[in-house]
């Protein structure tokens, strides 16, 4: 009766949803720092937490406890309303984010027409956060953290956008929940496998994670923008990234990996619910283990290889993309001309950055001119 | 560029193998047998009594000053059951200041203290520093519990060398296997038998024989061994 009453009214059913949300997601959360301390300790031939709980399971909510209850520290000189509002003007637009999101075929906080235009939108505002954080701290270090990461993630929300864009071009559409309905035969990697490179390597950009964690590098600026940020004003900041990661790692499965369709489903449409919810959480844990992976292998790149290889490498090649989907589009060239064209490009691209990497050392040669350059 | 893949190898192989992380207080690796933690006394169990006679030697060597001994006349040596005239009174070690140099153990004419060579030689942590301050029940009460199974003693001659009057190989080869039937419970016959020293389990042979090189260039002060000449030359 009570379920009934709140979702016949639209404000308290929306007040509803966000509830759920807000008090899931900084759950899920706590467990993820568990998982990434756990997947970064077993590649480095080291356990991990293993003290609190059974196999340190509870070790995220002892250091949600702790770092409540720490002191929450604001600088005499700081700016005082930048300083103090700068992590939720990096929490909430993460949040209003996953309003978009589809978890199932219906299971959804709203089924946006253009869900995947909003998601871009809103997700592209934390940027202004980061920029509030670094210069309302009034510290030299948190404000080159954040000039840092208002280039790197301006710059890379560029191939990311174009990346997302080619990807909607296939079916036609930018509701993430007709975007899957499409990949019900084939998931879009193989189609667009340029693109999904494109996507994860600007998606690792934009989460700021190593090897592109140049704005929050400890060993260059000291944390960057979070440098002097404590207690629960800090863990704001912990929470943004994880979730943002959470974000990616769905936006990359919906719209890579075919979401929430198992194998058989092009053949069989009846998936229960439950089997759609455990593929979206394979498809997630896969990328979200693999952003882990990478941040245990890489060393971080110099900040101009980071600009160069956007600007001379990603870029480029999205557009690229987006001109091999508008000719076979425009002109209806079968399925198997995209996945080449694609694939081609996509080799192109490698071999593009494996040449700049090998000519990085090399100087003052006469056929290389452009020294400084990648390409 | 190609490194990436090869990082990425790298790690993968890593996540493969078994951590090497040993989970301390609750799993404990196995300490060497010269491990040296904090200095304990050593128990007659022949006799009951401390092997301690509180000569003070390693009172008056010890570089930190952290030990105290006083003696006694040994009344189990007025009843004929002790060769110990006299016997120790009380001693103290300041576990705090010590710094487990391992002097005592060297200058002790008895036997009767050595290093620690046990976990609870080393995890000895207390909120006061005055509890750290431990008299002779204390430090008896490791050995006397028979806690301390096998405590490392320098084989005789070795850490006397200095000042010592020197034996003959032969003596010392008696005073080793002596030594090693004592505080390791087998006797090896050491260097008389061939098959004994080539087995390279055995505890006692092995040491025997690094005992004998050592003892060697004393032993050819004059010059009759070619080895050490060439070694010196």
């Amino acid at each position: 009766m009570f379920l009934a009453f709140v979702s016949d009214n639209p404000w308290l059913e929306a007040i509803a949803r966000m509830a759920v949300i807000a008090l899931l997601v900084p759950v899920g959360v706590i467990m993820l720092t568990w998982l990434e301390r756990k997947v970064i300790g077993r590649l480095q031939m080291r356990l991990g937490p293993m003290r609190v709980g059974p196999y340190g399971l509870l070790q995220g909510f002892a250091d949600t406890v702790k770092l409540l209850t720490k002191e929450d520290v604001r600088p005499h000189t700081a700016d005082r309303w930048t300083f103090e509002l700068a992590p939720f003007v990096i929490v909430v637009p993460v949040f209003m984010a996953i309003v978009a999101i589809p978890f199932t075929a219906d299971l959804f906080i709203k089924n946006l027409t253009l869900g995947l235009f909003y998601f871009v939108a809103v997700s592209g505002l934390s940027i202004v956060g980061f920029v509030m954080a670094g210069w309302g701290s009034d510290n030299k270090y948190a404000l080159l953290g954040g000039v840092r990461a208002a280039a790197q993630l301006i710059s890379y929300e560029i191939p990311l956008v174009m990346a997302l864009l080619a990807v909607a071009m296939v079916p036609q559409s930018l509701n993430l929940a007709e975007i899957v309905g499409a990949q019900a035969d084939t998931p879009y990697i193989v189609y667009q496998t340029l693109a999904f490179l494109i996507f994860v390597i600007a998606g690792t950009a934009e989460l700021y994670r190593p090897p592109f964690d140049i704005p929050v590098a400890e060993s260059e600026v000291v944390g960057g923008p979070t440098v002097e940020y404590s207690g629960i004003r800090w863990s704001m900041f912990q929470l943004g990234e994880f979730v943002s990661m959470v974000l990616i790692s769905i936006l990359g499965s919906l719209l890579f990996l075919g979401g929430w369709n198992w194998p058989w489903s092009a053949f069989d449409e009846s998936v229960p619910a439950a089997a759609q919810i455990v593929m979206m959480f394979l498809k997630t844990s896969a990328f979200i283990i693999f952003f882990m992976w990478i941040r245990g292998s890489l060393p971080r790149l110099r900040i101009d290889q980071m600009m160069s290889f956007c600007w001379q490498i990603l870029l480029p090649f999205a557009f690229l993309q987006i001109i091999i989907n508008g000719l076979v589009l425009v002109y209806d060239w079968p399925n198997e001309m995209m996945i080449l064209l694609s694939g081609a490009a996509a080799a192109g691209a490698v071999y593009m950055t494996y040449r700049a990497a090998r000519l990085s050392g090399v100087r003052y040669q006469p056929g290389y001119q452009r020294v400084g350059s990648v390409l | 560029m190609l490194g990436i893949l090869k990082a990425i190898e790298t790690t993968v192989r890593a996540a493969m193998r078994r951590p090497v992380t040993v989970q301390y207080p609750t799993e404990k690796k196995e300490l060497p047998h010269r491990s040296r933690g904090l200095p304990v006394l050593l128990w007659d169990f022949d006799i009951n009594e401390p092997f301690c006679t509180g000569c003070q030697v390693c009172a008056r060597y010890c570089p930190v000053d952290c030990m105290t001994v006083t003696m006694k006349d040994n009344p189990n040596f007025a009843a004929g059951k002790s060769k110990r005239k006299k016997i120790v009174d009380r001693f103290y070690i300041d576990y705090a200041r010590c710094m487990r140099c391992d002097i005592c153990v060297e200058v002790c004419n008895f036997d009767a203290i050595v290093m620690n060579n046990t976990w609870k030689g080393v995890e000895l942590s207390r909120y006061d520093r005055q509890e750290l301050v431990m008299d002779l029940p204390a430090l008896l009460k490791q050995s006397k519990s028979g806690d301390l199974e096998t405590p490392f003693r320098e084989p005789m001659g070795v850490a006397h060398s200095g000042w010592a009057p020197k034996m003959d190989e032969e003596e010392e080869a008696a005073a080793e296997a002596a030594s090693a039937e004592r505080h390791h419970g087998t006797s090896p016959d050491a260097p008389s038998s061939p098959e004994q020293t080539a087995d390279p389990t055995a505890e006692a042979p092995a040491g025997s024989e690094a005992r004998a090189e050592q003892a060697i260039p004393k032993a050819a002060d004059g010059g009759s061994n070619p080895a050490t000449e060439g070694a010196e030359g």
